[in-house]
Formats: C-alpha cells, sequence, structure tokens
C-alpha cells in the first residue's frame, strides 16, 4: 500500500466550507477565531497530507502546495488575519481540486 | 529505525538544521528528549492559551452583563427594588470580573498569576509577557450612581475601556495559540515526511517544511 492509497487532500467542500465560515463571521469576534481555528485546522492538514505524499505527488505541485500552506500559516500567525486572501486562497483550492 | 516519542527524525541533514523552527541551532546536539521537551512546551503552551482565552471570554460576558445592569442603574426613574436589584447583580458580576486575571495560571507557573502573552521560545522554553488588564477592570465603580452610570457607559468609560482591552487581550492570545499550534503541525508534519526512518525523506521537502514558518518573531 503506498502513501497515496491512503491520504488524500482535504475535499472541494472542506476548503469551500472554511471560506465560507470566514465569510460569515465578518466581525463577531468569537466567529472569527473559530473561523481562523478550522482554517489552520485545515491547512495543517494539507501540510500534513503533502509531507506524508512526498513521494507521491509531482515535485511542482508538493511545492506549490507547501508554498500556499507557508503564506496561509503564516498570515495565521499575525493578530489580525487577512480574510480576504484566506477566502481566496480556499476558493482556489476549492477550483483547482474540482477541475482536477 | 524510528524512536517511540520522537517529533523530528534524526540524522536531518546538514543543511536542514539551520533552518528548523522549533529544533534551532541545539538540533545536532540535542538528544531526542530535548525535542519531546520543545513538543511537552508547546502542549502545555496551547493548554494554557486556550484556558486563558476562555478566562477572557467569561469576563467579556461579565462586562456585557455589567453594560446591562448600568443601563438599568443610570435611569434615575427606575424604582428602588429594581435598582436594588441591579447593584447587587452589578457588583457580583464586578467581584468576579476582578477575580479573572488572578485566576488564570499560565504556562509553567514560575511567574505570579496573571495574564500573559507568547513572545518566543527559546530553548524548549515559552517565552511570555505580561497582559495586564487589572488597571481597566478596576476602573469599574463600585457602587454607580446614575450619573457615574451614565459615565461608565460612555463611549470611553470605563465599560467600554474595559472591553476594549479585552478583545485586545483576544485577539492576541488567539494569535499565540494560533502560533503554537502551526509549529505542532510542522513538527507533526516533519514526523511524517520521515515515516518511519528507514527511508530518507527528499531533503528540500524538510528544508521548505522547516523553513514554512518564521521562527517566533514577536506577533504584530
Amino acid at each position: 500500500m503506498t502513501a497515496a492509497d491512503t491520504v488524500l487532500l482535504p475535499s472541494v467542500e472542506a476548503f469551500a466550507r472554511a471560506a465560507e465560515h470566514l465569510l460569515a463571521a465578518g466581525e463577531d469576534a468569537l466567529a472569527r477565531r473559530r473561523a481562523f481555528a478550522d482554517q489552520q485546522a485545515l491547512w495543517g492538514q494539507v501540510l500534513a497530507d503533502v509531507a506524508a505524499l512526498a513521494d507521491v505527488l509531482p515535485l511542482e505541485v508538493r511545492d506549490d502546495l507547501l508554498r500556499l500552506a507557508a503564506v496561509v500559516l503564516g498570515d495565521l500567525e499575525e493578530v489580525e488575519p487577512d480574510i480576504a486572501l484566506h477566502v481566496t486562497v480556499n476558493r482556489a483550492m476549492r477550483d483547482g481540486l474540482a477541475d482536477g | 529505525m524510528a524512536q517511540a516519542g520522537r517529533t523530528v527524525p534524526s540524522g536531518l541533514p546538514e543543511a536542514c538544521l539551520g533552518s528548523l523552527p522549533l529544533a534551532g541551532q541545539g538540533f545536532a546536539a540535542a538528544p531526542p528528549e530535548g525535542l519531546a521537551a520543545v513538543d511537552a512546551a508547546l502542549a502545555r503552551g496551547v493548554a494554557a492559551v486556550a484556558e486563558a482565552l476562555a478566562a477572557l471570554d467569561r469576563a467579556a460576558r461579565l462586562l456585557d452583563d455589567q453594560r446591562r445592569l448600568l443601563e438599568s442603574l443610570a435611569d434615575p426613574r427606575a424604582p428602588a427594588s429594581e435598582r436594588l436589584a441591579a447593584m447587587r447583580g452589578f457588583a457580583t458580576a464586578r467581584r468576579r470580573l476582578r477575580a479573572v486575571p488572578d485566576g488564570i495560571a499560565l504556562l509553567d507557573g514560575s511567574l505570579p498569576r496573571g495574564l500573559r502573552v507568547i513572545t518566543g521560545i527559546d530553548a524548549g522554553a515559552i517565552v511570555v509577557a505580561p497582559v495586564e488588564l487589572r488597571p481597566a477592570f478596576a476602573a469599574i465603580a463600585e457602587a454607580p450612581s446614575p450619573r457615574v452610570a451614565l459615565a461608565m457607559l460612555s463611549p470611553r468609560g470605563a465599560i467600554s475601556e474595559a472591553r476594549h482591552a479585552v478583545a485586545a487581550a483576544q485577539r492576541r492570545l488567539a494569535a499565540d495559540l494560533r502560533r503554537l499550534r502551526n509549529r505542532q503541525s510542522l513538527n507533526a508534519a516533519l514526523a511524517r515526511a520521515w515515516g518511519d526512518g528507514s527511508a530518507p525523506p527528499p531533503p528540500t521537502l524538510l528544508r521548505k517544511l522547516a523553513a514554512l514558518l518564521r521562527p517566533w518573531a514577536p506577533a504584530r
């Protein structure tokens, strides 16, 4: 059994859902905190999956995902993360995975 | 061969050592238990910050209660019985609010109790700085008259100022929590990239994973 048999990237729906939660949070501080926590868990999973799929993913895809993870997780360390950035990245992932 | 309890694999390529955000320069000489200590420190930090955030959520609710009660107290036409009930509720909320900063025991407990934020990590120990909410809470009067109640309810009054202070601390601590969780994720991914240790992972992947997050720059 290969890593690809057991590990998958998060689903299209997971990226779409996280983006919608971020947008729906608006100015509600608690909802924003929860949405950012969900986003972090999602991209932590991406990081883990890329690591597990290191030998399976095409090099270019792996590097692109790592770069995106760095942008997303890095911004989540800010006191005020940029919601627009996270929504944009998640929607791009949603569309990219749906096309693939 | 894999070793139980390791979070970052042994035998890491020399080129990767300098950029490991958690293990840092100490990795080459550090025994496995040193890395386990980093993970343990992260876990303690996550638990402590989550506890502090829960306490701040309580403080925010108490301030909202106080605002509602002050609105009753600010009304000079309110019946005496209503004012008395509001005054009692206000006093209880005020007492509970003042206890919040003292009730938070963060991290290793080496400092006096109080709220702290994470400023970095050094040799496996999480570095913290105090966040002082007590002055903002102390500015809330004990038994407000209608005039004082109105003043406290104003946009620059004691309630608003305390609420702003709590909100700022919540945002800062939430960022701290995310910083800690990022490093937990990174450690887990590094361990996963290494697998059972029987085959070397691509060094470039390790280097990229390790360089993903900036090494504990103070939160902006």
